[in-house]
């Protein structure tokens, strides 16, 4: 077995770039996700109902959504819960008035296409579509590093922006170095 | 054998195509404890293959001796678990492999995989889905496919084996928020002896009827085929504030030993908002009694908890005869306080006996007098919120379950909480605090349970968590967890007993099983 894995790796290069994903939205339209991503610095992280570290760090994604908007930068949510539970899924979403799209992944096709194991899952990804970290799981305080993720992910954009007041994000600016790019 | 043929034929392809961009995930588990507990070892590589093209290739390997589940995967067949092919055109999308399908709300139609229970009832073959226009689709699929599933949740290895060829052709109309279905699924099921002998355990009016015909089993070793077909038809759309989802399937199929049947599976959705109140309320009634479900995986119409005591008493409930319904509310007020209501109830289809009115609200008052069709009712209330300095958060329910099953009756009333503390440099402490009191009623026992779980988390690095699981009448269990994340790899080292359902620990909710004083281990890592 060892050789086949061996040789499989052999034989694909090794850029991480995020892969289209067939999704649906609440309305159960379909999206692309490569058209709704459309070049933006994006997070995207996978849920299902049950799961409540995942709605603990939802809450945090939607502020970020909010927050970072203006520099590029959007949320993507997916949902993971087939059809046992798919009907919960957006009277949820609306009772809890999240800023980012959710998306629906009911036979887990894309999540097990990003490799994803376990929810919640997170996805970094730079504007040239490279998944540039992942994250597994939510510890509460897991918001702080992922932030700093973010502004170091866009920190030409975030630097050069002379109307900047906010002073969370100028305390993360002045935490990282721009070589961490 | 034809797993492996495919297997090198993309390999080859894969090769041919060598411009390609891959996603490889590989999870190792390794348990070994006392008493009771399953050791198992367990490997197992997700690989992704992207072309240029447009090609993508799906693999999923496993090596597993023995595995925690299931029967042992030693030899180069059982290693292949998953491989799919996927192609999308301008107007198509084509799959060869494992069919991974949902079709409406799954009522006939939903084939998935479930590694913790090592349960697949994917089809292998093709799969494809024509866009005619904008607003129309076609689909159609045709495979085959040998589903083994455990009748008994206590069964480590499968109990019955059952042989389905597969064809379904269906159509889907989109406008707006308007959708149609309409799907025809024929299949030709095949069961030999061991499987019927198999199905005697069940505890529905499958399991009756063959029980009844064990003497003719047993001497006459039947081999049965049936041929199977259900037609589904759906359709889900918006009227003012409201959300209605309908769906149907009538199922034709040969009760086992016995004359054709016809049967139904009925599902029904509406969704609205009052006064910031977001509400839900759904029915299902899904009666094919004598049939043992293959491929559907229909709404359940329960909420499914995230609590681990509340887990223990999860509802069994039977996709092939059962009716019910519930009612679920969402809401956050202003002060980010966020509170869920939910009620669920169901009865069962029994043979020779009255299906009750669900409306009829006088059952709810006794449910001893409809004790034969096994009652289930659970309501739950939970209120959630953080502190206004981002500190503090806590989640408290209350949460009231009865269930009569086949041998008992159930009761049980559980507290579960939650509360977070957050330091500085996003470090903080998570307390899982549960109690429950449950009552079986068959045996007038009484018994009370508290789950108690810390956990320590610093700074996304690594977490520490304490469990002790108190049976206050019985054994305890305790345990502690160490995990550490490094870039893409998760490493967990487990130490001491656990009692099996759905566990939180390191920021994930994953079911686990029954373990005994001993070591686990598991790590995950994307290359």
């Amino acid at each position: 077995m060892f050789k086949i894995i061996l040789l499989l790796i052999s034989f694909n290069l090794y850029a991480e770039s995020l892969p289209n994903g067939q999704l649906k939205s609440l309305d159960k339209k379909k999206i692309d996700l490569y058209e709704m991503i459309d070049g933006s610095y994006t997070v995207i992280n996978f849920w299902f109902l049950a799961c409540e570290p995942c709605k603990k760090e939802m809450v945090y994604l939607s502020d970020f959504n909010l927050k970072y908007s203006k520099y590029g930068f959007k949320v993507l949510s997916v949902n993971t819960d087939n059809s046992r539970t798919l009907n919960k899924v957006k009277p949820f979403v609306n009772s809890q008035n999240y800023s980012f799209p959710v998306l629906l992944d009911p036979k887990s096709l894309f999540f097990r296409k990003v490799g994803a194991k376990v929810c919640p899952y997170l996805l970094v990804v730079d504007d040239k579509g490279e998944i540039i970290n992942r994250h597994s799981g939510y510890n509460p305080g897991d918001e702080i590093k992922l932030e700093q993720e973010i502004v170091s992910m866009m920190y030409s954009e975030i630097s050069s922006d002379t109307t900047l007041t906010d002073s969370s994000i100028i305390n993360i600016l002045n935490i990282i170095k721009p070589s961490s790019r | 054998m034809y797993k492996i043929k495919n297997f090198f034929l993309l390999v080859l392809i894969s090769f041919l195509f060598s411009n390609a961009e891959s996603i490889i995930t590989y999870e190792l588990k390794i348990a070994n404890g006392k008493g009771e507990s399953r050791n198992f070892f367990e490997n197992s590589i997700d690989i992704n293959t992207f072309h240029d093209n447009g090609l993508y290739f799906f693999t999923q390997l496993e090596y597993s001796v023995p595995p925690l589940i299931g029967e042992n995967g030693n030899n180069i067949d059982d290693i292949i678990n998953i491989m799919y092919a996927q192609f999308s055109g301008n107007n198509y999308d084509l799959t060869v492999g494992n069919l991974y399908l949902l079709q409406g709300m799954g009522l006939s139609l939903h084939t998935f995989q479930n590694q913790d229970i090592d349960y697949d009832n994917s089809l292998y073959g093709v799969d494809i889905n024509y866009n005619l226009n904008s607003k129309f689709d076609i689909f159609s699929s045709i495979g085959f496919n040998n589903v083994k599933s455990r009748i008994n949740p206590g069964d480590i290895s499968p109990s019955i084996s059952i042989k389905n060829s597969v064809g379904v052709i269906g159509t889907r109309f989109f406008h707006d928020s308007f959708e149609l279905h309409y799907l025809s699924m024929a299949y030709k099921q095949k069961y030999d002896s061991k499987d019927l002998m198999s199905l005697f355990s069940l505890t529905n009016d499958l399991g009756n009827h063959l029980s009844s015909l064990t003497d003719f089993i047993v001497n006459e070793n039947p081999n049965i085929e049936m041929n199977n077909l259900e037609h589904n038809v759906g359709i889900s759309f918006v009227l003012g504030t409201f959300d209605f989802n309908l769906e149907k399937s009538f199922v034709f199929y040969n009760k086992i030993l016995s004359e054709r049947q016809s049967g139904y599976k009925n599902y029904m959705s509406i969704y609205t908002n009052i006064l910031g109140y977001d509400i839900l309320y759904e029915y299902k009634d899904y009666n094919t009694t004598m049939l043992y479900n293959v491929f559907a995986n229909p709404p359940v119409v329960f909420k499914e908890p995230s609590s681990v005591l509340i887990g223990r008493n999860l509802h069994s409930i039977d996709f092939s005869s059962e009716y019910g319904h519930q009612i679920d509310i969402n809401k956050i007020y202003k002060n980010n306080l966020s509170f869920n209501i939910s009620y669920a109830f169901a009865l069962q289809h029994r043979e020779n006996y009255e299906n009750q009115d669900l409306f009829d609200f006088n059952i709810y008052n006794d449910l001893t007098s409809i004790m034969t069709l096994l009652p289930y009712k659970q309501y739950y209330i939970e209120f959630s919120n953080w502190s206004k300095n981002d500190k503090f958060y806590y989640r408290i329910g209350y949460d009231h379950y009865y269930e009569s099953l086949f041998d008992k009756t159930i009761e049980a009333k559980t507290i579960p909480m939650q509360y977070v503390y957050k330091l500085k440099k996003g470090n903080s402490f998570t307390v899982y605090f549960e109690l429950q009191n449950k009552y079986d009623a068959t045996n007038y026992k009484e018994y009370n349970f508290v789950y108690l779980s810390p956990s320590y988390s610093h700074y996304g690095k690594w977490s520490f968590t304490f469990f002790a699981d108190l049976d206050l009448d019985n054994e305890d269990c305790y345990a502690f967890d160490y995990t550490v994340n490094i870039k893409d790899t998760q490493l967990s080292l487990f130490v001491g007993s656990q009692k099996g359902g759905m566990v939180c620990a390191n920021g994930s909710c994953i079911q686990q099983p029954d373990f005994d004083d001993g070591l686990k281990v598991t790590l995950r890592t994307n290359f």
